[in-house]
């Protein structure tokens, strides 16, 4: 050993000296850095199973979001065809409405017409009579002579004296 | 151009007579004398003097045939009080009190108008 340049008191003073540094480093740095790794590891763990959990929370959420989304979009057509349909029904009763407004209008238009007709043909025949009397009146006056009215005026008298009084 | 507002005249009074004769309201023109001497009024009993109006001014017999007529209807004498109206056209009109006799073609050609106007 000694040819080969290796002292066997340094040599065992080197595997003592390595010994304790390794238990030395054994008890104060690598059971820390173990301990400490663990942590990490159970902490990402911890991390993932967190962010599994999110992501599925996230997911039913988008579900739960989706079918609301699609329940309004639902009941916003629902409303949507109901007014719709409710404003169908109103046009509906306002062009009857119209019609029977019309319909009053013209009746009353020709009720109007009738009732105006008829006035004008009354209008129309008194004045007619109210000439034909003026006229009479005139004619007769000129055409009846003294005699005329005292024969008039005679008759007159018979049929008064042919009355009974009560 | 009076003839000729004379003869349309003839013939618009024509058309009259002819609708009064067509409607039948020729019996009802003519006022009924015995209903006007049926409504002989209490004033007119009290009343002593009759108003007459005429188109021609009375002649004597005349006047005295109207006086016993109405001495017979109203009771006791009356005295005429005379009077000429050319707007009655014929006939006569008798007033006494309230109670009116008119015979007049004038309210006759109003009674027409009425009747055809109502």
């Amino acid at each position: 050993m000694e040819k080969l340049g290796i002292e066997p008191k340094l040599l065992l003073a080197q595997i003592i000296n390595f010994s304790i540094i390794v238990v030395v480093l054994g008890k104060l740095l690598y059971k820390p850095i173990l301990t400490m790794l663990e942590k990490r590891k159970k902490e990402i763990e911890e991390g993932l199973k967190l962010t599994e959990k999110m992501r599925i929370e996230d997911e039913k959420f988008q579900q739960k979001r989706q079918k609301m989304l699609e329940t309004t979009r639902k009941e916003a057509q629902g409303i949507i065809e109901e007014a719709r349909k409710q404003a169908k029904e109103e046009e509906k009763d306002i062009i009857a409405q119209a019609h029977t407004e019309a319909e009053h209008i013209i009746e009353k238009g020709k009720a109007d017409i009738v009732v105006y007709k008829e006035e004008m043909e009354k209008d129309m025949r008194m004045g007619a009579v109210d000439l034909a009397v003026a006229m009479s009146k005139r004619l007769i006056s000129k055409a009846l002579s003294g005699d005329d009215k005292h024969t008039i005026i005679s008759k007159n008298l018979k049929e008064l004296e042919s009355v009974r009084v009560s | 151009m009076d003839q000729t507002l004379t003869k349309d005249a003839r013939n618009l009074v024509d058309g009259v007579v002819s609708y009064l004769r067509k409607d039948s309201k020729t019996q009802a023109v003519a006022p009924k004398v015995q209903e006007l001497f049926n409504k002989v009024t209490v004033a007119a009993r009290k009343e002593k003097t009759a108003n007459v109006v005429s188109s021609v001014a009375l002649t004597q017999n005349e006047k005295q045939s109207i006086t016993q007529i109405l001495t017979k209807s109203i009771g006791h004498p009356v005295e005429l009080v005379c009077s000429v109206d050319p707007d009655t056209l014929g006939g006569f009109r008798i007033q006494i009190a309230d109670w009116i006799i008119d015979m007049t073609l004038a309210s006759q050609l109003t009674l027409m108008a009425e009747q055809i106007t109502q």
